[in-house]
């Protein structure tokens, strides 16, 4: 199980890997920037949430409080119409020399917007003065009235009763009055004596749906409703519904709780209740909203949320690859630039320079790179002509014509001269100077060869040359077996003989040590010299035409070394006029194998 | 290229957030020809009984013009109650729910601002009715009508039928022989225009025909009848034969008084009378009750009313039967009734 | 790589304007067009005794979402008319209809035949075949007959029934709940006007005055109850100026079904014995209710077979106790 987790995700990390720098930078580009959106936007709307739940609750409370004002203000002024009448009226007022009626009218005058009737009863239902009307129904049991009786029964408090109609007077029309009556006992006064009475002021409900129908008209879904103390609805907004059963509120369990906010569960909602005291009566008026009123479930709501997210990850996905081009574009052109040189295997074609600082750079160092390579190959190309060109003087010096023609000369005057002992030796030198000189082809030779090749033109130079020079060798046997390459000691015993032993004579040394690792061969004379200038002259101008010998230059001697070896090795010459020349030979110490003289060095 | 595509970015983006938010018709509304029409009516008082026999008229008028034109009229009709609050809460209803015009009872005369902005706001004509506004408001848009009579026309007739009855038996009605008609007068409302014309022009046509007058008490009984009834039968209490003239501002509060005067009056009842010309009034004249009472036009009104309505709505010109004075106004003249043209003003009434 | 992007990029913009353009046209039209036109078309001339229904009506557009117009008609009872204004409606686009059938018999028809192209639902009084409808919404008849049969027959034993608008099968099923409960020893008389009989109340003055002393008067539905009351006002309006025969000794007591405020105005005043009522709030606001749900395809909280009308009775005496108070005056002003 966990194989296939790994093979999956070694898939994944993969084709990662192998995507383009656009890509990669694309993705996670969008990957990081989705994930700190959605990490911020989580945030910000759970808080966003949460302020909203706070706003709402707050908004409630306030509406709460509105109609709260306006339920006290309404219920104060019924209670101050009650006390006017009562203290300013009633009391002042013997019955039986004067009516209450002017007075009391004024009051309903005062107040008819909201008033529907004030009236005063004597103890036992009868009436004493109403206003505005005053004509009672017949038949009407006023005793048996609910507000009458609850102000019998407390005689010191207001009574405050709930919504009903009014049935006390007659009416010509079909009207009628749903009325929230205040009753309270009173002292009447007649002639002196005191009796009680009842006195009724009925307010006008519609007063009290105003303030509400307001508020509900207001919120959305939530709604404000009042009931007594003991859960008794009062009015509610869809009282109608409640009245006929088809609706049902949990008024009895709000009445039960104290003032406060709470969340119920109620037919399947969940819904916030706030209740709240009304001043004097002990109502209250309670605030249902449903808790969908919070949470921004609406569709519009989530539908343009849903809308803003697509409209940002668009913008994003724009500017992620406007910007990741940027950063790429370059990048693959120079990526291209670089195959197509690869390929084509054109050095001379340019390195495309831009982008980014890293990228120019880059770019300028590959085009240095490329150049140093096209410098390096150029050289590779002038070092191979100078190969090729001194080897090919080195070819040519293997056989030269001049030498040969003298050298044959000389065994044809020995022969004629009867002296052939040194004809012998004259031949079989000469055989074995061609043949070491051209040692089957090789360039690499072990020292012993070439030291018995210079033995061998000595040998014939000596015959040549008689007694012209001679010639001491100082060998250390561990040079012998090390390599170097051919031609290189002759040349400079020609030029000995040659420069160092004109006026007879002459002494030459061959010396071969090693020394500091190195090999150094030294060929010396003993005779005139040159001056410095001419030995400088010596190693560097190659034009100088050779009169004699066998025509290698110690130029080429010593380029021919340096072309093999190295700048390192090579000739230098000492020289003093009059006094002798000596030109060493430096090499480095490599043992010669079969395989070095096959192939050469490395 | 890129600019083009910019250029189309930012145009989408735009498109987009206005269309967020904001009401934003999009595809345009669209146009019907009128098949159908509504109404909406708000008065101050559905109970008052010239108001409801007007209603009634009303709805006739609505169903024969529906016959007649082959169109839908929907008439809803909602009771302000005496608030002018709720009143103008139902014509923001009215308003927002799309109605072609509104008719307004008004409850406060003084007070139709409110009404006429909002209708101002989503172009909607309103034609007030039997309660009259200030002419100064009426002039502020041109789409308010209004539907009536003159008050004081009401007033001087009144005033006449008393001037006539007079002038008929005087020392009958003129119970104390002194030359003077004691009378007491019920009046509509505080403060309210129509109330205040007729109360001075019914007492001012009477002293013009150099008939004097003595005023024993006027009480305000808010057209009401019963309340009419408590304010007289406390006359009765106070002045009992004296009265000899009773004056009401309208026909509900003069029967209001002819009840007091059944449960307690005098034996010789005064002379009473009123303003309005209603169904009960009448039956009042018949059985001589009522001296008399001034017919208000209401079936003229009521088809007045619809016949404005609905050329207001169709764009047809309005029947000849109205004209509109200074394009506003359709006033219909009172009538005074009394025993002896009862039949011909029961005609009138009918449709 | 460029054009590649372009490309891509223009084809996501142009979905997102797609998009904004559907959300603007959701956005405007849901508040209006989401709701629905419902018609309600009522027999009588008067809309004030639909009072309480029209309050039931409105309340239930408000709350389910609904536009509604009621009409009423130009005479008491023609078929023919309710015919008209029912294809009337139709035609200016009414996509459900609440009906009370005029004459049950005569638009049964028309009614049935419309339910083919709306959804049509009887409130208070159905046709003949109200099971082709949605349903008929309303208490039920024969029980309010019985329940005002027997209020009757325990106080009365001569009694007259004016016996009017039978030609809806509510009063006729009333008619025969309130024979059913009146019981076996009871004597009614049938009062029916006749062809030359124009105002009910007229026609009841005169019948009252040829055999109607002592008898109880008992009307089935509240326009015959209301014509009653006026004209047993007449009659004891006559009383009161003694014009009358001497043999009527009191003002008949009258009975009946309804409650438009002016028989609760009689009820209280006691013309009225004893009423029997339902309550046309909730037949107003269930039908509302019924006939949204349906045309949303909404499946409905309660079913039509579920829902049942309640009827009360009320007398002088019950009639403000707080649960009758509140069905018998409905309105705050």
């Amino acid at each position: 199980m966990r194989e296939r987790y790994r093979k999956l995700y070694d898939r994944i990390m993969d084709s990662y890997r192998k995507r383009s720098i656009q890509m990669l930078i694309t993705l996670s580009f969008s990957v990081l920037s989705i994930l700190g959106m959605a990490l911020m936007g989580s945030a910000l709307y759970g808080r966003f949430a949460a302020s909203v739940r706070e706003v709402a609750v707050e908004d409630s409370k306030k509406l709460m409080d509105q109609v709260c004002l306006g339920m006290e203000s309404y219920i104060r002024n019924m209670m101050r119409i009650s006390d006017t009448t009562y203290y300013a009226v009633i009391k002042k007022t013997d019955l039986a020399q004067e009516a209450l009626g002017d007075k009391m009218n004024l009051l309903y005058e005062a107040n008819k917007d909201s008033l529907i009737s004030i009236a005063c009863f004597t103890e036992s239902g009868e009436l004493i003065e109403a206003v505005p009307v005053d004509n009672m129904k017949k038949g009407t049991a006023v005793t048996e009235q609910q507000w009458f009786a609850a102000a019998n029964s407390k005689i010191e408090n207001l009574h405050f009763s709930i919504p009903h109609v009014q049935n006390l007077f007659e009416e010509s029309s079909y009207r009628y009055y749903w009325v929230i009556s205040l009753s309270r006992v009173v002292e009447l006064n007649h002639a002196g004596e005191t009796s009680r009475g009842i006195l009724l002021v009925d307010m006008n409900f519609s007063g009290i749906e105003q303030i509400f129908d307001k508020v509900n008209s207001k919120t959305s879904g939530g709604y404000v409703y009042l009931m007594d103390s003991e859960g008794e609805i009062i009015y509610h907004p869809k009282q109608k519904l409640l009245n006929t059963n088809i609706l049902n509120e949990s008024n009895r369990e709000a009445a039960s709780h104290q003032d406060g906010s709470y969340v119920e569960d109620f037919e399947g909602d969940e819904r916030v209740i706030i209740v709240k005291s009304v001043g004097y009566t002990g109502w209250k008026v309670v605030s249902v909203t449903p808790s969908s009123e919070f949470t921004m479930n609406t569709v519009q709501v989530r539908f343009f949320a849903v809308m803003l997210i697509i409209f940002f990850i668009l913008v994003m996905l724009a500017a992620n690859v406007l910007v990741s081009s940027r950063i790429a574009t370059p990048i693959q052109k120079l990526e291209k630039s670089v195959k197509e040189l690869e390929e084509e295997g054109n050095l001379a074609r340019e390195i495309y320079i831009g982008g980014s600082y890293e990228i120019e750079s880059l770019g300028h160092s590959i085009q240095s790179m490329v150049n140093q390579m096209r410098k390096l190959m150029d050289d590779i190309v002038v070092e191979q002509e100078a190969k090729r060109k001194s080897e090919l003087d080195a070819l040519q010096s293997q056989i030269n014509p001049h030498f040969l023609y003298n050298t044959l000369d000389s065994i044809v005057w020995m022969v004629e001269s009867e002296r052939y002992e040194e004809a012998i030796t004259m031949v079989t030198s000469l055989a074995n100077l061609f043949r070491i000189s051209l040692s089957k082809g090789r360039n690499i030779i072990p020292i012993r060869s070439e030291l018995e090749h210079a033995q061998n033109y000595l040998s014939i130079q000596k015959l040549r040359y008689k007694n012209r020079f001679t010639v001491e060798m100082d060998i250390q046997p561990e040079i012998l077996d090390c390599s170097t390459i051919k031609l290189i000691v002759q040349p400079l015993l020609e030029n000995a003989i040659y420069y160092g032993t004109e006026d007879g004579d002459g002494e030459i040394t061959v010396k071969g040590y090693v020394k500091d690792k190195d090999i150094y061969i030294e060929v010396s004379d003993d005779g005139l010299g040159m001056p410095p200038e001419t030995v400088e002259l010596l190693l560097t101008d190659n034009n100088r035409v050779r009169k004699k010998g066998s025509g290698i230059g110690l130029i080429n001697v010593h380029q021919r070394i340096q072309l093999y070896f190295g700048a390192a090795y090579g000739l230098t010459i000492e020289s003093e006029p009059d006094e002798g020349t000596t030109i060493r030979i430096h090499l480095p110490m490599v043992p010669y194998t079969e395989e070095i003289g096959r192939e050469g060095l490395k | 290229m890129r600019r083009f595509a910019g250029a189309a970015m930012a145009l989408v983006l735009i498109v987009g957030l206005t269309g967020c938010s904001g009401k934003h018709t999009l595809f345009g509304q669209q146009e019907e020809t009128v098949k159908s029409m509504k109404i909406g009516v708000s008065v101050y008082d559905q109970y008052d009984t010239f108001i409801s026999s007007m209603l009634e008229y009303m709805n006739v008028y609505v169903k024969e013009k529906e016959k007649q034109e082959n169109i839908k009229i929907t008439m809803e009709v909602v009771n302000a109650g005496h608030s002018q609050l709720t009143q103008n809460d139902q014509v923001e209803e009215f308003l927002n729910d799309g109605y072609d015009v509104v008719c307004v009872n008004l409850v406060d005369r003084t007070d139709a601002s409110t009404i006429i902005e909002k209708a101002k706001n989503t172009d909607t004509p309103v034609i007030f009715f039997n309660r009259e506004l200030v002419e100064e408001d009426l002039e502020r848009w041109d789409k308010l009508y209004y539907v009536g009579a003159e008050a004081f026309e009401s007033g001087i007739m009144q005033g006449n039928l008393v001037v006539e009855c007079c002038r008929e038996r005087m020392d009958e009605i003129d119970k104390n022989g002194d030359g003077r008609l004691q009378y007491v007068i019920l009046e509509g409302e505080a403060g309210h225009q129509d109330s205040l014309v007729r109360t001075e022009y019914a007492i001012k046509t009477v002293t013009d025909s150099k008939i004097q007058v003595e005023r024993l008490a006027d009480e305000i009984a808010n057209w009401n009848r019963a309340q009419a009834m408590t304010k007289t039968a406390q006359w009765l209490n106070s002045f009992g034969e004296e009265i000899e003239v009773i004056f009401a501002n309208n026909d509900d509060m003069a029967l209001g008084a002819i009840d007091a005067l059944k449960e307690d009056g005098p034996q010789q009842w005064p002379v009473v009378v009123g303003i309005d010309g209603t169904d009960v009034a009448l039956e009042a004249v018949r059985k001589q009750e009522l001296y008399g009472t001034v017919l208000n036009d209401a079936r003229g009104q009521s088809e007045g009313i619809i016949e404005l309505a609905w050329s207001l709505c169709t764009n047809h010109p309005l029947s000849e039967k109205f004209a509109l004075q200074d394009g506003k106004y359709i006033r219909l003249p009172y009538e005074p009734v009394t025993y002896q043209n009862l039949e011909e003003i029961e005609m009138k009434k009918q449709i | 790589m460029k054009k590649n992007v372009k490309v891509l990029l223009a084809g996501l913009a142009l979905i997102y304007l797609l998009c904004m353009v559907v959300y603007g046209y959701m956005h405007d039209g849901s508040a209006k067009e989401e709701r629905c036109r419902i018609s309600v078309i009522v027999y009588g001339t008067n809309l004030d005794r639909w009072a309480f229904m029209r309050e039931g009506i409105s309340q239930g557009a408000k709350d389910f979402g609904a536009e509604v117009s009621v009409i009423n008609m130009s005479s008491e009872a023609d078929a023919k008319e309710q015919i008209d204004l029912l294809s009337r409606e139709i035609e200016n686009g009414a996509q459900g209809i609440l009906m009370a059938a005029a004459d049950s018999e005569a638009v049964n028809e028309a009614v049935t035949a419309a339910t083919a192209k709306v959804p049509v639902l009887m409130i208070e009084t159905g046709i003949k075949d109200s099971d082709k409808t949605l349903g008929l919404l309303a208490a039920d008849d024969y029980g309010m007959g019985k329940m005002l049969g027997e209020m009757v027959g325990s106080e009365h034993r001569k009694i007259a029934l004016i016996y009017e608008y039978t030609e809806r099968d509510s009063v006729k099923r009333r008619y025969q709940g309130f024979m059913d409960g009146v019981g076996e020893d009871a004597d009614v008389l049938l009062w029916e006007r006749g062809e030359g009989d124009f105002r009910l109340s007229l026609y009841i003055d005169k019948m009252y005055r040829m055999e109607g002393d002592g008898r109880a008067l008992v009307a089935l539905d509240d326009v015959a109850l209301e014509q009653t009351l006026d004209a047993v006002t007449e009659i004891r309006e006559k009383k009161h100026r003694e014009e009358s025969p001497e043999h009527m000794q009191q003002a008949p007591e009258v009975y009946g079904i309804g409650a438009t405020d002016k028989i609760v105005y009689y009820l209280d005043k006691g013309s009225i014995g004893g009423l029997v009522f339902q309550n046309e709030f909730s037949i107003g606001y269930l039908g509302m209710e019924q006939m949204v749900n349906y045309l949303d395809n909404e499946a409905s909280v309660r079913q039509m077979q579920e829902i049942s009308i309640e009827y009360y009775k009320a007398t002088r005496e019950n009639m403000y106790d707080p649960e009758l108070q509140r069905l018998l005056f409905p309105i705050v002003q």
